[in-house]
């Protein structure tokens, strides 16, 4: 029933009023009064973001500044298997995107990873040689893209054959321009994989995939498209040389599921510059590591697209800072381990919480604890002031609305 | 004889001869509240004092309570209100100062708490005659109020502001003048308890109740009002609209208490203002001697009417003007005064008018404090005053101190 704009009930014959939503809300030992509370949320740091082999560098720096090298170093394998190139020739845009870079000067990220590959080569010397137990496997090509995939299948447990047609391993590396700063790390690198278990056959004969199935190979991964003959001291690639069967588009380069990075061949994947004008480091990393994840999940059976087209993550810019803990200090130049741990402690670990404390020390209400070694807010007396959100130097706290947590 | 005539008994009830604070016990019986709360004070104790009477016989059954102080008399009416209990209560003067902040407790809180205003004069100094200040002291706390001019709309009011308070969920306050009104004997039509029953419902319909033994956080009663500042912001919102809708309710209410016991009701009565140049505006016995004025002028051949305010709160805006709009001069009649201002009823009548098309000079007239009578012939002197000025000499012009 109404009168004018107004419902009555007809339960109860009164007029209605009620709030906007009959929302609940959370009681505190000191009363109601929350209506936002601070939330951690490990947010995309923007030299992740920018990496495109997404390397988990904020991360790493950590492990640097903690003292745990070797974890630093094995963190980063888990992205980017050869640091000591990548370290060397990549174009570095997680420089470019470094919050630090709008405070002082960015961190010298490269210069750390170029550090940490070559710790890494020194110290995997004393590891042992791997044994694959797992089905044949080969990877074409010995470029980026290719090691790449090589390395993480290998470490995965399958039997990996690097087929490679010139007379040394690298392709681009070995023979392109990249030889003068590579020189030094390459053998070193190549001989990394190898403790993996993977194999290096050079001057291959490559054939058709069909020959290489034949061959036994459950799977193949083309990485890095074939150098042709050498001209003036130089080898251009040359994508007439890869297998006709593989379907390509106009420019040359193989036709691939963007995500899959399948062929048009069942059982063959094809990634790096065989598939795209790809030059950049860690594009190529990148690639490699995606060709790897494809094969392992067409040889298990798995569902090759799950899980792989996610949405694009907020980054954490620099307005999402609270740089007044921080002094501005010049970049460092990194030489040995401890200028790596000096350069790496500039990192502002943007968006994730590493218990600096400073939500501890300005909490107005004495509320942050320790749980568990890190801090947050002990939801029975946190206010929702906002305090610890807003002067958070990583921009790790968010403040969110409580009634998303009824 | 003549006596024996009039206390007779109707199809609707019985005639009695009480005074205006019986009628409004005989009105708070028939509502059967289930809490009544009591402090005397003059000029209204026989309110509570007739109250206890039905309770003591058993014709009312009320829980009772004599308590401490008035300030007391509505905290426990709030609590009572919390349960979904139906309470009532009176008060006037100091008592209701006394009971204050409880007052705005009880509005802002939404509680339909149902109480008769006897006015008296604030002190200091101590005096017993009738002013509107202690009353009007709450026009923002959320308390709905109806003045009353006569015995039978006391009763009347009493019944509507049951009806109303509870439908809108806002206290109500029915006003009347001490001495004049309230130990003043007229006829009163008391209905039978049938027809209240059909007018009022039998219990208070409650939304949200407090249980005594297992209470929670309970912050108001309809609506629990949410953590933070901006949740009670639109609480407050709600209180307006309780107010604007309360305009609406009172309309149907005063329309079906006419469907029920014949007599009629409205926000405001207007007595010969359809071609009235000059229209008083006032409220209780000050309405009763404009009565008389205004027939008195109108065989001099001034156009005079008058428009008696019964609903105060909410503001009767629409239906004023509406009345109001096509006279040239409006005589707002207060016995108060807001001190370095104006009386109450002029400031709001002005306030009312000011952004209408069509706007009246307003005088407002300050008379009969401390309960000094007002005549006819006070209000021929307001009349005349329009008359003879074209604007007023000022927010207030003080009338009958001579």
């Amino acid at each position: 029933m109404k009168i004018g704009p107004y419902d009555i009930s007809e339960e109860t014959m009164c007029v209605d009023f009620l709030l906007d939503e009959d929302k609940p809300f959370t009681i505190l030992n000191t009363g109601a009064w929350r209506i936002i509370r601070p939330v951690h949320r490990d947010r995309l740091a923007p030299c992740t973001e920018a990496c495109a082999a997404s390397i988990k560098i904020r991360d790493y720096l950590a492990l640097i500044t903690a003292g745990k090298t070797r974890e630093a170093w094995e963190l980063m394998l888990t992205s980017d298997p050869v640091p000591s190139i990548t370290g060397r020739i990549c174009p570095h845009p997680c420089e470019k995107a470094c919050n630090r870079g709008q405070f002082d000067e960015a961190i010298g990220i490269q210069s750390i990873e170029r550090f940490l590959g070559d710790w890494g080569l020194e110290y995997a010397r004393k590891m042992p040689q791997c044994t694959p137990t797992k089905e044949k496997l080969a990877v074409v090509g010995s470029g980026i893209a290719s090691l790449t995939a090589a390395y993480y299948l290998a470490n995965a447990g399958y039997k990996v054959t690097i087929l490679e047609a010139l007379p040394e391993p690298g392709q681009l590396l070995r023979y392109g321009p990249a030889y003068q700063q590579l020189e030094g790390v390459l053998g070193k690198q190549v001989e990394f994989i190898e403790r993996t278990g993977a194999e290096f056959k050079v001057k291959a004969d490559i054939r058709t995939p069909d020959d290489l199935l034949k061959q036994g190979f459950k799977a193949v991964f083309y990485g890095s498209a074939p150098l042709g003959a050498e001209t003036e001291g130089r080898r251009p690639i040359d994508r007439s040389l890869l297998p006709a069967k593989l379907a390509r588009a106009q420019s040359g380069m193989v036709t691939v599921d963007p995500v899959t990075l399948t062929t048009s061949l069942p059982g063959v994947f094809a990634g790096g510059d065989v598939v795209a004008d790809m030059r950049r480091a860690n594009e190529l990393v990148g690639s490699g590591r995606q060709g790897a994840v494809s094969v392992e999940r067409f040889l298990r059976g798995e569902d090759l697209a799950e899980g792989r087209v996610g949405e694009k993550s907020p980054v954490v810019q620099f307005a999402d800072l609270n740089t007044t803990y921080f002094k501005k200090t010049p970049r460092v130049a990194v030489s040995d381990e401890a200028t790596a741990v000096a350069e790496a402690q500039r990192c502002f670990y943007c968006g994730a919480c590493n218990d600096c404390g400073i939500c501890w020390f300005v909490c107005p209400d004495g509320v942050v604890v320790k749980k568990k070694g890190h801090f947050e807010a002990d939801l029975d007396w946190c206010k929702g002031c906002g305090l610890c959100a807003e002067e958070c130097p990583r921009g790790a706290i968010l403040m969110e609305d409580e009634n998303k947590w009824h | 004889m003549a006596l024996k005539a009039i206390e007779s008994k109707t199809e609707q009830g019985q005639y009695l001869q009480i005074t205006g604070n019986y009628a409004a016990a005989y009105g708070a019986k028939l509502a059967h509240p289930d809490v009544i709360t009591a402090y005397p004070i003059t000029p209204m104790s026989s309110i509570i004092e007739k109250l206890s009477e039905f309770v003591e016989s058993g014709e009312l059954k009320s829980k009772y309570i004599i308590m401490d102080s008035e300030h007391s008399v509505m905290a426990a009416l709030v609590g009572a209100c919390e349960t979904g209990a139906r309470t009532f209560t009176a008060t006037g003067a100091q008592g209701l100062a006394y009971m204050h902040e409880m007052m705005h407790w009880a509005g802002r809180g939404r509680m339909p708490i149902i109480m008769t205003v006897v006015n008296r004069t604030l002190g200091s100094p101590s005096q017993l005659g009738s002013e509107q200040d202690d009353i009007l002291s709450d026009f923002n706390t959320g308390w709905m109020m109806f003045f009353c001019e006569y015995n039978q709309e006391i009763l009347d009011t009493v019944l509507q502001a049951f009806k109303i308070g509870e439908m809108v969920s806002l206290p109500v306050a029915v006003v009347l003048e001490g001495f004049t009104t309230s130990h003043t004997t007229e006829p009163v039509l008391v209905p039978r308890q049938e027809l209240v029953d059909r007018y009022l419902p039998q219990k208070r319909h409650v939304r949200y109740k407090l249980d005594p033994v297992d209470p929670h956080n309970f912050v108001t009663c309809p609506e629990m009002s949410g953590p933070g500042l901006m949740s009670t912001f639109r609480q407050r919102r709600r209180i307006q609209e309780a107010m604007d809708a309360g305009k609406l309710v009172a309309k149907m209410a005063f329309k079906e208490f006419e469907e029920v016991f014949g007599r009629k009701y409205d926000t405001i009565e207007c007595v010969n203002t359809e071609d009235a140049e000059v229209i008083i505006v006032t409220t209780q016995t000050m309405a009763s001697a404009s009565r008389i004025a205004v027939e008195e002028a109108r065989k001099q051949g001034k156009k005079v009417g008058l428009v008696k305010m019964r609903m105060f709160r909410p503001f009767p805006t629409e239906d004023l003007y509406a009345a109001l709009q096509n006279a040239r001069k409006v005589a707002v009649i207060d016995r108060n005064v807001a001190f370095g201002h104006a009386g109450v009823f002029a400031l709001e009548v002005k306030a009312s008018l000011y952004n209408q098309a069509n706007r009246p000079t307003v005088y407002g007239f300050i008379t009969g404090l401390s309960g000094v009578l007002v005549t006819p012939q006070h209000i021929h002197q307001m009349v005349d005053y329009c008359y003879q000025h074209e604007t007023p000499e000022g927010d207030q012009i003080w009338i009958g101190l001579e």
